[in-house]
Parts: structure tokens; C-alpha cells; sequence
């Protein structure tokens, strides 16, 4: 049993990238601002003093590029950390990503291997506005080939990070930006956590909460009200989005027999619509009220906060939905 | 496409069945036409045919379940197919209005669904199948859920329910009520169609009215007892019904039954020779009763009471039932167009019916359409007894046994051999003394036989 | 490396192989044995065999869609490229690639790619891990005139320049960018290396039909390289003597100018090797009809070998999607 200290998400992500490119001489990070500024948000910082800029590199703002050249170095032998600063921008690099990177292992018949990490920035929350906002991880997801991971504890990221470091497959790994301050036990020294494997973050007998992310700390807080009202609400973090850990989640809901699914990305044809569906389907008969799902708003994010905290959801709405599953008797 | 294997309407007054034994296993090859589970209705054991060729699907309903007309027992299933979802199936039986419906029989609180307009049942998936293990209907479950959905807790109530209550029966909305107001059902009894507590029961008790009967003086062993089932159920209802509904008198006479016997010790042989068949007293008494019939036909009749309306039926048929005693119970074979029979062929016809009444053979036409009624309990030593209606007929007659006993002729003691008849009356549709002239000629045919020749 | 008669052979011998390859397979896919999208490499053989004879096997290439002649000249496999292309199993990619994904791995060949411009970034990043590892490898990115208009082109020539990578950029400038002229797609005031020679690469201009030539201009780029100096940038100037893809026959009449293609094929670089050979008597009449017959067995070779090849079973559908 290994010591644990309360690490934010933020020294989690840090402490893993530190670790890797100390135990591995072929993990490089590059990106833009995150060597001698020590990144945006400040998760890189102190990376380039110690491993220098051949280790830790600033790149010109050319995500297109920058995220092949990921691609070409990790064809090539190396394990690449890239970083765009905010996944809206993969949008510039998505003929690397999604055409390149997530299918070259399988265009070539198994020849290329393209172990790739692009760590890149989600949510809304900080009045960044409509390009700055976005939680575009279920565009990743729908590609076959990439590997999509959403921590959402400091313990859960270093350990996710780890592993998608010394995975073979690209793997796009979503940073929360408004979470990055979340702070949590986190082992000292090397572990990781296995992509693909979900998480029961609180057990409960009446409703599964099925959340990615930040989702997760509005769906704990959510449970909390809930238990006032008799409701026990259990919450089952999927942690990777691609490949999803179906059994944990249908376990759950085939326990309680209600699901609510939630997720930061835009609501319509997203994340909550594919774990939603997959409930319907393979937890029918278990299902004791029809599956709800949250998401943000169909709407370019808002600068303004008195709008653009109305796009996601909230607390108040996972509790309202939850209970709206319920009759007098459960 | 599955095929439902259900509950058949085997007889206008049937409104359900019990599964006795299923004869073909699930997974089992069928063929159309071929018998896959006995079922025992209205006193007659009948066999349920595979509606198509295929193979038999996942058995619904256990044997000693009674099930309603209509109510689905399992599937026909094309090789490799699935068995069908579950879902409360289109022939649900909601009790139906017969000639027999009970007086005041409280409908709508057994079917809560018989009133809408939209006869699906909202249930979520997890209490459909919940109910499926537990096989009850959801027709009869109370949902709770948002939208009027039935939910998993719903079933599970309503299962605690019947099993806490499986002695006796209480309709889902006195259940329900009872919960609410606190009353415990076990102290109630019932005045809905066969005892059943309804609502205006709970309602009052719970406001306070005193309890109908005092406590059970007979201590009742949880487990102990045993609901009845076919055909002795049928008869407990029937005879329960017949004799709180219908207004009975009874007419008694002593008739002199030498000519009677002497009759019967003559027609033996010849009966004997003609059909094969052992000429019993019974078979005289079919041939006296017919010919009384015809010539009383007021007493051919029979009290229908229905939803809309209630009253007299004449019958134009007459077809006399005899009483007879099975380990399984009573049932009552019906020789039917008595009138028109000879003594041989009524001989030859009672010992086909009660042969195959011995050994469960008998069809649902041989019980079918009765407009009298004999009861005879001569041979088990009884000397006079008051038989109960068989409804909706309007009279029974009840047969002693023919001893020789003291009676008085012009002053004189003689021992004579004597029977007792005994007519039981509905007074709805006759009064005493029509009862009374149809007794009378009974009485004259028996001791003077050769007037049957007029 | 000296021009000795071995080194003129062995060209000789690529771009003879490259070219009765691709008629070959213009053959097969008339019969309808090979399938999916072909881009021909006829005309052009001089700038593959020139570039890759002066690569080492562990230096990396990425290539086009028109992607066979880089291929073959980087010593790649005919049987298991024709393979391929037929979408057999024992192809280079199981089947699953096709002519526009073929790629040898074990020969630095980083891939044909569908994406017009998709190997800037592969073959910049290879470069970039061979810096990191010291290891004296260098990368070549062959792409066209078209692709030079892509943004990530000029995105690449940055960070290459900026990090001193040992790439080569060759653009082949085959006259078309699919059925669009080179002047009509883009500026001629400056030739395209001018915009590498604005991110401070040197650049190179050769004839691309001069195998030789191409040979030379390489050579110089790859010592560069390895020696640390940083990227180059070669445009070698050909002609497209096929249709943008396979089926583009009709088309072609209508984007050239009558007798232009009549003119060019009048100089195609295999030929003008052939007569140079000769004339210079570098090699034999003999020696290059064995050169030609022994590619002619080489592609018999290919041929019976698909004939014999399964096509991929069921299974490998949902393989290699993860490692």
C-alpha cells in the first residue's frame, strides 16, 4: 500500500509527465508555450529547466504541423507528448490526427505504430467564449484508432497519463481547465491506471450517474442533495471514453435500473447519446425509467458568465433530472 | 413468428382454467393440432392443442395455475427464434359478463384498465420482467411511477400483497385503500363476486363498523390450508352462488316404489339383451322426469341474469343431467332430448356418460346444456335429502333410497318399499304449488308407470 | 558515390522495373484483378530512383498517392506491392491500405498517403526523432507541385529550418495538380523553392527526367543533412505522362494542349537513360536487355504470386485497429 498526498490535477498531470520523461528517454513533449512558459495553465512548468528544450520543446503556432510532426517522430521510434492548448484547435490538426495518426497502425497492416499522447484542454467555465470553450472529445471518439481519456481526480490523471504515455495507439488524452485546481490522494512513485477500465466513484442503490470529467464533481455533489430526498444515487466515471468500459456502467444501471448520463461535450450527437444508447440497449429489461441524458447546451459557448454557466450542467439540473425518474414509490 | 399457445374458451360460462400437466417440455418439436398441456375447466379435463408447427417456447404458466380465458400459457416458436418480449398479451381476460354473473359484481375495481380508452399497459421494462418471473398480470399491478408507469416496486408491492394475502382475495384498489387507512384485511370479509374484500369492505371497517364475523374459533396454521382447485373449486363457486342467490323450497313426497321395482326386475333382461346395459332406477327416473317435463314445461326453464337484464328463460330442450360422484368431485352428465329416447337408448346413454366420467374421458358436450336436474343417493343409504339448485336450472331432484318402510293403506300398517323424492324449487321462477302438480305427476308416473303409454 | 557502371545499372534497373511495374499493373486493373484507386508514376521514374538510390535503407521516405515509383526505388518488394494493390492478404498492408497507403517499414518507407500534402508532417517528425537519436538517419518527403500549396507545407519548412532537421524536401513538379495545370493552381514570378529558400533551406532546381541529375542534387542534400546542417529542398521538373488516376483517360486530352503529350513522351526519362547507357557505353546492348528481362521475370514473379495470394479473411476486418 503505497503513500498518497493530496496532489491538484494539475501537479498530478505534472509529477506523471515528469516521471515518464525521467524513466523514458524516448518521451518528448512539444507544444506551443510550454517550455519556458511552463504552458497556459501552468502544467508544464519547470519540465524545460530540468529535461531541456531537446526534451521540452516550444513549438511555432502550427498545430497541423506540429501534431505531424507527432506522428512522423513516433512512426520513427520516439513517444511523442503533444499538447494543444485548447481541443478547439484540433480542428487545425484533424488531417493528422483522425487521417494520419489514428489510421496509419492499421492502413499499413500492422507495420506503423504511432504511440502518440496529445494532452489538450476542455470545458467552459472561464468566460473564454465560443472558440475557447469546447469539449470536443466526442469527435475523437468517434474515430476508430485513437484512444480518448477523461481524468477526472488528480489520482485518476497521473495514472491514466502514465498509461497513455506507454500505450502503442494515439491516444488524445482531455484535460478539464476549469479542474485543474481539484484536489485529491494521489500514490507517490510509479503506478498507472489501465485505459479502458471505468471507476465506481460512489456506490448507491437507486440511479447510476454515468459522468466524464468535471461532470464527476457536479454528479458527487448532485448525490449528496439526492440522499436528502431518500435517493441513492451511484456514480460510475467511465475515465476512458474510447474503448468504453461498458460492464461497470451496465452493472450499475442494471443495479438501480435509472441512468442519467453526463458529459460537458455539446448534447446532440455526443458522448451521453453513445452510453446512453448502449444502456438501451443492452440494459432494457433492467430498466425501471427511460435513460435522461445532460450535456452542454446546442449553443456556441457564451462569454458572458451569466450565460455561459447556463451551458453546462449543473448541479441542480442533474438533481432535478434525477428525480424526475422517481414516483412516490422506489 | 411466435404463435401464443392461451387459455381457450371451452364453454359459454367458462372464465377460466387450470393448467394440470404439461405434456410437451420447452424446446420440445410440435406439430399443429397436437396436445401440449391439459387443462381442467367447468368440471371436464381438456387437452390444448399446439396452435402451429414449430417448437414449444418458454413454459408461462406452472401447472396448478388458474389461469383467465384467454391468458397466455407459452408460444409456438419457429426453430431458432426467440421467445417474444413480454408484454401484457392482447387476449388478457378482463371477467366477463356471462348468463351466470354474480348479483352485483364489482367490475371495475378487478381491471383497472377496462375503462381506458388506451388498453396498453405503461410499464417499465424492469417490472415487465419482474412480472414475468413472478407471473402476475399487469393489468392488475397499480402504477406509481412518473406518467403513470408502472415500476419494479409496484410489481413487488403487489406481489407482498397476494403472497400476504393468498388466503383470501381483495381487488387492488381495497388493497391499496387498506394500506392508506391502516385496516388489516386479514379481519374482513368479503362481499365482492366470490368473497372477495373490495373497497366499500375496507371502507367499512375502517370507519369503524363492527366486524362481520367474530374471531375464528378455529385457529388456522399458517401453510395448512389448501385453495381449491378445478373441478372442486368449480362446484364450491357454483353451490356457493346457487344457494346465497337463488331463493330455494323444497318439496317432499314419499312414493310407493313397488310398481317401480318391479318394473325395473321385468325391463332387465330386455334391456340387457337389447343394448348390454344394466337398467338401473335412475335411468326410470330420467325416463319419469323427461315425460314430467313435457308435460310441465314450466319447470323447463331456467333464471338468466346478466349485465343488462334478468329473468325467465323457457328451454325447449330436455335434457336431464345426473349427478355424479367423482374423486375429483361432482359433476353432472347430461342425457340430452330425454324425451325423445326410449328406456334403452336413456340406459345405454347414462352408462356411456358415467363410464367415461369414471375415467376422466368426458367432453365438454356431455355436461353442456342441461335443463333438469337428478341427484340420486339411494345406493349410499340415504332416505331423503335437499339437493342444492344446479344453475341456472330451476329445479333439482333429490332420489333416496327405495326401502321398505311402514306406510298406512285404509287404516291399515303395511310395509311397502318406498322412495323419497324431494324437489328443490327456485322460487323466482315457480311458486309451490306448480312445483307442487310437477311433484304430484312425478310421484303418479313412478307408481303407475303404465301412464307413461298415454 | 562514383557513377561506376554497378550504381548506373542498378538505376537502370529501378526505373525500368518502376515503369513496366506500373503498366503492368494499368494491365491488371483493365482486367479487373487490381482494384481501388491507381496513380500512375509513368514519366517520372528518373526523380524516385534518383532520390532513393541515394538514400541508405534505414533513412526514411514518405511518399504520395502516387506512390509505387518511390517505393520500388527505396528497394520495396514488387510481388508484395502488386499484392496490394490486388487487396490480397500477403500485400504489403494485409489488404488494408491499398496502392494509396503501401508502405514498407523495415525500408524506412513511412507510407503512400491518400492526404495531398499528408507526408510534411510524417517526414519532418522522422527527421526530427533521427536528431533526437543522434542517429545520422535522414528523411526524404516526396510531394508534388499541388501539394506545395498546402498550408502544413509551409508550416514544416518552419520548424524544420528552425530546428536544423535533417529532411529533404523533393517536390515533383509533374506539370499537374490532378486535372489543373501547374501555372493555373499557382504563381510562376518565383519557382516553388522559393518559399523554402524563404525559411533559409537551400534549394536545388534539376531536371527530374535526368536521373542523374536528381542523383547528384540528392546527394548533396543528404550530406547536408547528416552532417547536421539542416533541411533542403529539391524541385525536380517532370512530366506526367499518365491521367491524374487510372481512369482519367478521356480527361487527360482535355487539360493538355494537342501534341503535348506526343512531345513528352518523346523525351520520358527512361528511354533517354536507355540511349544515354548506350551512347555513352556505360552498359552494353546485352547488359540492359538482361536488366529488362530480368525485371520482366520479376513482375511474372508478381503476377504469379497474387494469383496464388488469398484475399484477407473475414477476420482482419476488426484487427489493427489498436495495437
Amino acid at each position: 500500500m503505497s503513500e498518497t498526498r493530496d496532489l491538484t490535477i494539475a501537479e498530478a498531470i505534472r509529477e506523471a509527465l515528469t516521471e515518464e520523461l525521467d524513466r523514458d528517454p524516448t518521451v518528448f513533449l512539444i507544444g506551443e508555450d510550454i517550455g519556458r512558459a511552463g504552458g497556459t495553465f501552468n502544467i508544464t512548468a519547470g519540465l524545460q529547466e530540468r529535461f531541456g528544450k531537446d526534451r521540452v520543446m516550444d513549438a511555432p503556432i502550427s498545430e497541423a504541423g506540429i501534431a505531424g510532426l507527432g506522428v512522423g517522430a513516433a512512426m520513427a521510434g520516439m513517444r511523442p507528448v503533444v499538447e494543444i492548448m485548447f481541443c478547439d484547435f484540433l480542428t487545425l490538426a484533424m488531417d493528422q490526427i483522425v487521417n494520419q495518426a489514428a489510421k496509419l497502425h492499421y492502413m499499413t497492416g500492422g507495420q506503423a505504430q504511432v504511440p502518440l499522447v496529445i494532452r489538450t484542454m476542455m470545458g467552459a467555465g472561464r468566460s473564454a467564449a465560443a472558440q475557447h470553450s469546447q469539449s470536443l472529445h466526442a469527435w475523437m471518439a468517434h474515430i476508430p484508432g485513437l484512444k480518448v481519456v477523461l481524468p477526472s481526480t488528480p489520482r485518476d490523471a497521473k495514472g491514466l497519463l502514465k498509461s497513455a504515455i506507454r500505450d502503442n495507439n494515439p491516444v488524445v488524452f482531455f484535460e478539464d481547465k476549469m479542474s485543474y485546481g481539484v484536489k485529491g490522494p494521489v500514490d507517490k512513485g510509479d503506478y498507472t491506471i489501465p485505459l479502458g477500465v471505468g471507476d465506481v466513484k460512489r456506490t448507491g442503490e437507486h440511479v447510476t450517474l454515468v459522468a466524464t470529467s468535471s461532470m464527476i464533481q457536479v454528479a458527487l455533489e448532485a448525490a449528496e442533495v439526492l440522499s436528502s430526498d431518500g435517493i441513492s444515487a451511484e456514480i460510475v466515471d467511465p475515465r476512458t471514453v474510447k474503448p468504453l468500459d461498458k460492464e461497470t456502467i451496465l452493472s450499475s444501471v442494471k443495479k438501480t435500473g435509472r441512468a442519467v448520463v453526463i458529459d460537458e461535450g455539446y448534447l446532440s450527437y455526443g458522448v451521453t447519446a453513445e452510453i446512453a444508447a448502449i444502456i438501451s440497449d443492452e440494459a432494457f429489461d433492467w430498466l425501471d425509467a427511460p435513460v435522461k441524458r445532460l450535456g452542454a447546451t446546442d449553443v456556441p459557448i457564451p462569454m458572458a458568465p451569466a450565460l455561459e454557466l447556463a451551458t453546462v450542467p449543473s448541479i441542480e439540473q442533474v438533481v432535478e433530472t434525477a428525480r424526475g425518474l422517481f414516483g412516490r414509490r422506489f | 413468428m411466435a404463435t401464443e399457445v392461451y387459455m381457450p374458451q371451452l364453454g359459454l360460462t367458462m372464465t377460466e382454467g387450470t393448467v394440470i400437466k404439461w405434456l410437451k417440455m420447452e424446446g420440445d418439436t410440435v406439430t399443429q393440432g397436437e396436445p401440449v398441456v391439459e387443462i381442467e375447466t367447468d368440471k371436464v379435463a381438456a387437452e390444448v392443442e399446439a396452435p402451429a408447427d414449430g417448437v414449444l417456447g418458454p413454459i408461462l404458466v406452472s401447472e396448478g395455475s388458474i389461469v383467465s380465458v384467454g391468458g397466455l400459457l407459452s408460444h409456438v416458436l419457429a426453430p431458432g427464434e426467440a421467445p417474444p418480449a413480454l408484454a401484457p398479451s392482447a387476449a388478457e381476460a378482463v371477467p366477463r359478463a356471462t348468463s351466470e354473473a354474480l348479483p352485483g359484481s364489482e367490475i371495475e375495481e378487478l381491471s383497472p384498465s377496462a375503462d381506458d380508452n388506451d388498453d396498453r399497459v405503461v410499464a417499465s421494462p424492469r417490472a415487465r420482467r419482474l412480472a414475468y418471473e413472478l407471473a402476475i398480470e399487469l393489468t392488475n399491478i397499480e402504477a406509481s411511477g412518473p406518467g403513470g408507469r408502472i415500476v419494479e416496486a409496484d410489481v413487488r408491492w403487489y406481489a407482498d400483497q397476494m403472497k400476504a394475502q393468498s388466503v383470501f382475495l381483495v381487488s387492488p384498489v381495497a388493497s391499496r385503500l387498506a394500506e392508506e387507512l391502516g385496516v388489516d384485511l386479514a379481519r374482513l370479509e368479503g362481499t365482492g363476486p366470490r368473497g372477495r374484500i373490495v373497497k366499500a369492505d375496507v371502507e367499512r371497517a375502517a370507519a369503524g363498523a363492527s366486524l362481520s364475523t367474530p374471531s375464528p374459533t378455529v385457529s388456522v396454521e399458517a401453510g395448512k390450508i389448501e385453495p381449491l382447485q378445478g373441478v372442486r373449486r368449480v362446484v364450491a363457486d357454483r353451490m356457493t352462488q346457487s344457494f346465497t342467490s337463488t331463493p330455494h323450497f323444497y318439496l317432499s313426497a314419499e312414493v310407493d316404489a313397488m310398481s317401480l321395482t318391479q318394473m325395473r326386475e321385468r325391463l332387465l333382461p330386455e334391456v340387457e339383451a337389447a343394448t348390454g346395459v344394466h337398467l338401473t332406477v335412475t335411468d326410470i327416473l330420467v325416463k319419469v322426469c323427461a315425460q314430467a317435463l313435457v308435460e310441465f314445461p314450466e319447470v323447463n326453464a331456467a333464471w338468466i341474469e346478466d349485465a343488462s337484464e334478468s329473468g325467465r328463460l323457457q328451454l325447449t330442450d330436455v335434457n336431464i343431467g345426473i349427478a355424479t360422484a367423482l374423486d375429483e368431485g361432482l359433476i353432472v352428465p347430461v342425457i340430452c332430448h330425454a324425451d325423445q329416447l326410449t328406456l334403452s337408448e336413456i340406459a345405454l346413454r347414462r352408462a356411456d356418460l358415467i363410464e367415461r366420467a369414471r375415467a376422466g374421458e368426458l367432453k365438454l358436450e356431455d355436461l353442456e346444456g342441461g335443463t333438469f336436474t337428478l341427484s340420486n343417493l339411494g345406493m349410499f343409504g340415504i332416505d331423503q335429502f335437499h339437493a342444492i339448485i344446479n344453475p341456472p336450472q330451476s329445479v333439482i331432484l333429490a332420489v333416496g333410497r327405495i326401502q321398505e318402510r311402514p306406510v298406512a293403506r285404509n287404516g291399515v300398517v303395511l310395509a311397502r318399499p318406498t322412495v323419497y323424492l324431494t324437489l328443490s324449487v327456485d322460487h323466482r321462477l315457480l311458486d309451490g304449488v306448480q312445483g307442487a302438480r310437477f311433484l304430484d305427476r312425478m310421484a303418479k308416473l313412478l307408481e303407475e308407470p303404465y301412464l307413461l303409454m298415454v | 558515390m562514383t557513377l561506376d557502371n554497378e550504381l548506373l545499372s542498378e538505376m537502370y534497373y529501378q526505373m525500368r522495373l518502376i515503369r513496366r511495374f506500373e503498366e503492368t499493373a494499368e494491365e491488371l486493373y483493365k482486367r479487373g484483378t487490381v482494384v481501388g484507386l491507381l496513380h500512375m508514376y509513368v514519366g517520372e521514374e528518373a526523380v524516385a530512383t534518383g532520390v532513393c538510390l541515394a538514400l541508405n535503407d534505414d533513412d526514411y521516405i514518405t511518399s504520395t498517392h502516387r506512390g509505387h515509383g518511390h517505393l520500388i526505388a527505396k528497394g520495396g518488394d514488387v510481388k508484395r506491392l502488386l499484392a496490394e494493390l490486388c487487396g490480397r492478404v500477403t500485400g504489403y498492408c494485409r489488404g488494408k491500405g491499398g496502392s494509396m497507403h503501401a508502405a514498407d517499414l523495415s525500408l524506412g518507407i513511412l507510407g503512400a498517403n491518400g492526404i495531398v500534402g499528408g507526408g510534411f508532417g510524417i517526414a519532418t517528425g522522422a527527421a526530427l526523432s533521427a536528431k533526437k537519436k543522434n542517429s545520422g538517419q535522414v528523411a526524404v518527403c516526396f510531394f508534388g507541385d499541388g501539394a506545395a500549396n498546402q498550408g502544413v507545407f509551409m508550416e514544416v519548412l518552419n520548424m524544420a529550418a528552425l530546428w536544423k532537421l535533417p529532411v529533404i524536401y523533393v517536390c515533383e513538379n509533374n506539370h499537374f495538380g490532378e486535372y489543373t495545370r501547374f501555372d493555373e493552381a499557382t504563381v510562376t514570378n518565383q519557382p516553388i523553392g522559393a518559399r523554402a529558400a524563404a525559411f533559409g533551406l537551400p534549394t536545388a532546381q534539376v531536371d527530374g527526367n535526368d536521373v542523374i541529375a536528381v542523383y547528384r542534387a540528392t546527394e548533396e542534400a543528404v550530406e547536408r543533412a547528416r552532417a547536421g546542417d539542416g533541411p533542403s529542398f529539391i524541385e525536380a521538373r517532370t512530366y506526367r505522362l499518365k491521367g491524374h488516376h487510372i481512369g482519367d483517360v478521356g480527361f487527360s486530352r482535355a487539360y493538355r494542349t494537342p501534341g503535348e503529350l506526343e512531345e513528352h513522351w518523346d523525351q520520358e526519362p527512361v528511354g533517354l537513360f536507355r540511349k544515354w547507357l548506350l551512347e555513352n557505353e556505360a552498359l552494353s546492348e546485352n547488359e540492359i536487355q538482361e536488366i529488362e528481362a530480368r525485371v520482366e521475370s520479376e513482375l511474372e514473379e508478381a503476377i504469379d504470386f497474387v494469383r496464388e495470394s488469398p484475399v484477407p479473411d473475414r477476420s482482419e476486418l476488426t484487427e489493427h485497429v489498436y495495437v
